[in-house]
């Protein structure tokens, strides 16, 4: 007999007994329910449960998820078979970002969300895979944290005719509640644009246009973190281009400082000047400090000068700069620097820590810059005199 | 074989095949590639050549199939950290399958739009996973794999060029080694872009070398245009990829015209000299060396600051400010040359093996002293390589120089310096096989060799 016939028989069965297509179908069953079974269990793709979800903490780093995004919160999902590639929503609406941890748990960020309770849905790709019913209670919002600040700089782009019309303590709207308060203006003046560019600034002008130094008292949000907010318009930025609340259409006040609302403390500080002696010798009495607009009532201006003196000292340039705005060498020289003493007046505010000019605090010890048109000067505080001031904390 | 086998052997053959292709696509078709590669470069060697060539290169394909399927078993499934050997894997697999999603239109968060596009990390490579993942699904595996035949097929082209230009012994001593060095070995695996830029310097480097060897001006224009498509490819796979791989191919040649003659190389030598001495003398060409490794001061300065075993390069004054912007570097000409002679040794040595700092490095001991007898070996087969074949020995010694200058002297963390330093191994252990078999036919006696 041959091979062939001892496996498979003349009648088409194996070993004589069993149909060889019967053989086959119940070889592959046997194979097949065990494979199948560690198949699913390798390759299961575990369907995503919520056990638990908390608010958490938001830090400087979800900032940078949110990407420019208004942040408002973010929430902490535990579970079992969460992803890298979810998707979340809350309520209705998409969340910023579903950040996966691990399969266990996940940060949600999210933006505006209208307040009330809302389930907390992962989506993978546009099927629903997993729900936490009324799991995210958005509480209603209160009013946000203001502070009344006086916002100086200068109203650009004005027509003749508004320029002159503009007058010290107008109220803005005209009428009902006041929500700008115009306190202070400076002369009118041909309109200039600063055009920055990778080595620095120009000034140029612009035709039948004007401006005017000016500074309002306006309620700004200071809910977020070191900032001061009109609307969309941060005023701690630089060049910030703010339509003051309730004003008429062409108002634009380009800002360049702010300071509180409250008037200041006149001061009397006595600084030690200190720079090259041909510097030095263009310091009058009575010049200003024009570092900041003259509309903030606070430039210290110079009431006394004596105890000049010429010492050696070292004068050193910074030269170059690199991309950070560094300078990357310097050269510097021995030369004969002039001292004087001078004093000034200026208006301080009170802070939590102490006194302080504009946005520098000022205390003995502290550096000072002096800058006018024609001048820049520096000096160390040596006493600072406030009237009718009790003792700073 | 009787029918009834072929049967047999064809349905479970088919069982097999449908099996895996259900479970990783991806692989099925890299070991169809894998075959069909392994059948193309097993031309032009002689029958006891390629059983050996086939068993090695099989072998080495089927232990990374193996290490795969390991990763595989070992991992959490459908986890950011499924199977992940090195950082930065999860991430470029995990947004791959952003900009997959948003290639097939699958509705995603803004952040996932943000993580797909951003400028960070951005590379062809990236774009490979996606549009592979497109034809097949997520494949956090059967890409392993795809890297894996990317590597092999770099190594094969490099045996082949050194095995026409070095012969069997060294060719077959590079091939094992570039096989199974554990270090390659992982990386290979990985989802790192550093298989494809492997195989993309290789392929520059190979064509190159046709190209100079080719009399045919079609061949040449072909072999041209491959260098290009290479070259266009590495742009931005690495930072400067382009800029290394030109100098590293422009400093072989010049390597090569000025070693023709000897009295080429006197000049060649006489002009660094006369260059260095010129710099020595006058202040003005000093300071502006001492200024044109500031970049790499400040570089290196960085990573000395960084979590890990770090090494220094300065002198101990200047690590004082971990966040330092360049110009605070001020080094005198005579610190800068100092610290360029450290960075020169530091790149060979470090680790040293009795300043061993972390378990890591403790690990890496037996491959780190196989890289010193790589480096001590590489001289004298620099010598013999360069005369059996002259273009194929500088190119090999010259594409690395540019890498490893820009490593040595930017880097101060021992890991960083490891990882990237293994990127000229590849190149190197050619020159270091040739320098063994020298040293292996000068110390065992002939009857040896002939046996």
């Amino acid at each position: 007999m041959s091979r062939r016939a001892g496996f498979i028989d003349d009648q088409g069965r194996v070993f004589g007994r069993i149909n060889l297509f019967d053989a086959a179908i119940g070889l592959l069953v046997l194979i097949l329910i065990p494979l199948a079974y560690v198949a699913f269990l390798l390759f299961r793709t575990p369907r995503p449960r919520i056990t638990a979800v908390t608010p958490a903490q938001l830090t400087y780093i979800e900032d940078r998820a949110a990407g420019g995004s208004d942040l408002s919160g973010k929430l902490k999902v535990f579970g079992s078979g969460l992803r890298p590639v979810l998707r979340a929503s809350i309520g209705t609406q998409e969340a910023l970002a579903f950040i996966f941890e691990s399969p266990a748990s996940a940060d949600v960020l999210f933006g505006n969300i209208e307040p009330g309770t809302h389930d907390l849905i992962l989506y993978d790709g546009v099927q629903e895979v997993a729900r936490a019913p009324h799991a995210v209670t958005i509480p209603p919002k209160g009013k946000p944290a203001t502070a009344r600040v006086r916002v100086a700089g200068v109203l650009i782009d004005l027509d003749a005719e508004t320029a002159k019309a503009l007058r010290v303590g107008t109220k803005y709207p005209a009428a009902g509640e006041a929500e700008s308060v115009l306190v202070a203006l400076g002369d009118v003046m041909p309109d200039v644009r600063t055009l920055s560019q990778p080595g620095g600034a120009v000034e140029v002008s612009t035709s039948d246009r004007w401006q005017r130094a000016a500074a309002f008292i306006v309620d700004c949000d200071v809910s977020a973190s070191n900032d001061c907010r009109i609307g969309s318009v941060s005023l701690t930025g630089v060049g910030a281009l703010l339509h003051p609340p309730g004003a008429p259409g062409p108002l634009l006040l380009r800002v360049q400082e702010i300071v509180p609302a409250t008037p200041p403390q006149p001061a009397q500080v006595r600084v030690r000047l200190m720079g090259p002696v041909t510097v030095a010798d263009l310091v009058r009495v009575g010049d200003r400090d024009e570092s900041a607009p003259d509309v903030d009532g606070r430039a210290a201006m110079i009431v006394a000068l004596n105890g000049r003196q010429i010492a050696q000292g070292d004068l050193a340039i910074p030269v170059g700069r690199d991309a950070d705005l560094q300078p990357v060498s310097g050269v510097g020289a021995t030369d004969r620097v002039a001292i004087i003493d001078a004093l000034m007046t200026l208006g301080a505010d009170r802070t939590s820590t102490g006194w302080q000019y504009r946005s520098h605090p000022i205390s003995a010890g502290r550096p000072l810059t002096f800058v006018t048109p024609r001048y820049v000067i520096r000096g160390i505080v040596q006493s600072v005199t406030v009237a009718d001031a009790a003792p700073a904390k | 074989m009787s029918n009834d086998r072929w049967l047999i052997w064809a349905v479970a053959a088919g069982l097999f095949a449908g099996i895996a292709y259900s479970l990783s696509p991806l692989t099925v078709w890299a070991a169809v590639a894998f075959a069909v590669m392994l059948r193309a470069a097993g031309r032009g060697l002689s029958p006891d050549e390629r059983v050996w060539f086939v068993r090695l290169v099989v072998l080495a394909f089927v232990l990374r199939i193996v290490a795969v399927a390991v990763l595989f078993l070992v991992s959490p499934h459908d986890s950011q950290g499924s199977g992940i050997l090195f950082g930065d894997e999860a991430y470029a697999l995990t947004r791959s399958w952003r900009m997959r999603n948003v290639l097939l239109g699958v509705p995603q968060l803004k952040y996932d739009y943000m993580t797909a596009f951003e400028g960070y990390g951005r590379s062809n490579y990236l774009w490979v996973m996606t549009y592979i993942q497109m034809l097949v699904g997520p494949a956090p595996y059967g890409l392993r794999v795809v890297n894996t035949l990317l590597y092999i097929m770099a190594v094969v082209y490099l045996f082949h060029l050194t095995r026409a230009a070095f012969g069997p012994a060294p060719a077959f001593g590079g091939l094992v080694v570039l096989l199974f060095l554990p270090t390659l070995f992982f990386w290979s695996i990985s989802l790192l872009k550093e298989s494809l830029y492997f195989v993309l310097t290789v392929l520059v480097l190979a064509a190159v070398v046709g190209g100079v060897r080719s009399r045919a001006w079609a061949v040449r224009a072909a072999l041209a245009a491959v260098v290009v498509a290479g070259l266009w490819a590495l742009r931005d796979l690495r930072d400067g990829g382009v800029v290394l791989a030109v100098s590293g191919l422009a400093l072989g040649f010049a390597l090569l015209l000025i070693t023709r003659r000897a009295w080429t190389a006197g000049v060649a030598v006489a002009t660094v000299l006369l260059a260095l001495l010129a710099v020595a003398a006058r202040p003005a060409l000093r300071q502006s060396f001492a200024e044109r490794i500031r970049p790499a001061v400040s570089a290196h300065a960085g990573h000395v600051f960084t979590v890990g075993h770090a090494y220094k390069l300065m002198d101990e004054g200047y690590y004082v400010n971990p966040v330092a912007s360049p110009h605070e570097f001020d080094l005198t000409p005579a610190e800068s040359a100092r610290f360029v002679v450290r960075a020169v040794v530091s790149y060979f040595l470090v680790p040293l093996p009795w300043k061993v700092a972390t378990n890591g490095e403790l690990t890496y001991l037996p491959e780190h002293l196989f890289w010193y007898a790589l480096i001590l070996l590489a001289p004298a087969g620099a010598i013999a390589g360069f005369r059996r074949d002259p273009l194929v020995t500088c190119l090999l010694i010259a594409y690395v120089l540019p890498t490893a200058a820009v490593v040595a002297l930017t880097t101060g963390n021992v890991g960083t310096l490891i990882r990237h330093r293994t990127l000229i191994v590849p190149y190197l252990v050619w020159v270091s096989a040739v320098g063994f078999c020298v040293l292996m036919r000068r110390l065992l006696p002939r009857d040896g060799l002939a046996s």
